[in-house]
């Protein structure tokens, strides 16, 4: 490997080392935000703070190499896409897949941070 | 061919800016200028004046494709070259980002030790031939 991409993946090594570390704390801000959107009344704003939230941590999960945490994330966020153009509260059932998703996340975060 | 140098960034996302920051400039040895949203990469392109502008589709207030949208109403804006990143890309997604003016589409999640490749072929194959 040449000297430049050594010291990349050093680089990358220590940041993932740290993203992982702060990865429970990253999914509990993700659970928070789900939670307060299913507690209120439907709102849009909401509803668009709440979609943004878990799109991050799925996009950048993945690309720290968080592969089924990304993935799992992003079935998250498709069922709150669907209250998104829907404009509509999620139903009894999607709530229950969220909540699945959201379990899952923190396992899969709680594994990650070690 | 005109050389890739200079990269201004645009995401919202400080996790994703961090490791983007790494790809770009030690793995691919360019320079970069980060921007955490398309407002500010409004205010501040013409200083940086970059060969390529990276831009993210989903951004909280002004995003992607609007921000690319107020760039080319500015002639001294409008020739920068724009490549999105999103998580969306199914064809006709990249042939809308294409039609709006976007030279290509890189798919998010990235793998940050081939990134800066991607960036240089998609510029590439825009600069083959133009000197």
């Amino acid at each position: 490997m040449s000297e430049p991409a050594e010291g990349a993946q050093n680089q990358l090594a220590k940041l993932k080392k740290k993203y992982a570390a702060d990865l429970p704390q990253k999914v509990a801000r993700v659970e928070e935000q789900v939670s307060a959107f299913l507690a209120a009344d439907w709102s849009q704003e909401l509803c668009f703070t709440t979609y943004r939230q878990i799109h991050s941590l799925a996009g950048s999960a993945g690309t720290y190499g968080f592969g089924e945490l990304g993935t799992t994330a992003r079935t998250g966020e498709h069922l709150i896409k669907r209250s998104l153009e829907s404009k509509a509260p999620l139903g009894g059932a999607e709530r229950q897949e969220l909540a699945a998703v959201l379990s899952k996340m923190k396992e899969l975060a709680a594994a990650a941070a070690g | 061919m005109k050389e890739l140098r200079r990269i201004l960034m645009v995401e919202d996302e400080p996790d994703i800016q961090a490791v983007a920051r790494i790809a770009l400039e030690a793995v691919g040895g360019f320079t970069v200028e980060m921007c955490s949203s398309g407002r500010e990469a409004l205010d501040r392109v013409k200083a940086y004046n970059p060969d390529l502008i990276l831009m993210d589709v989903m951004m909280p207030g002004l995003d992607g494709p609007s921000t690319l949208k107020q760039l080319r109403a500015d002639p001294a804006t409008a020739g920068y070259p724009v490549i999105f990143m999103t998580a969306k890309v199914q064809s006709h997604e990249v042939s809308r980002y294409k039609d709006i003016g976007g030279l290509g589409v890189i798919a998010k999640p990235f793998d940050p030790m081939t990134l800066a490749v991607a960036v240089k072929t998609l510029w590439e194959q825009e600069h083959v031939g133009t000197g």
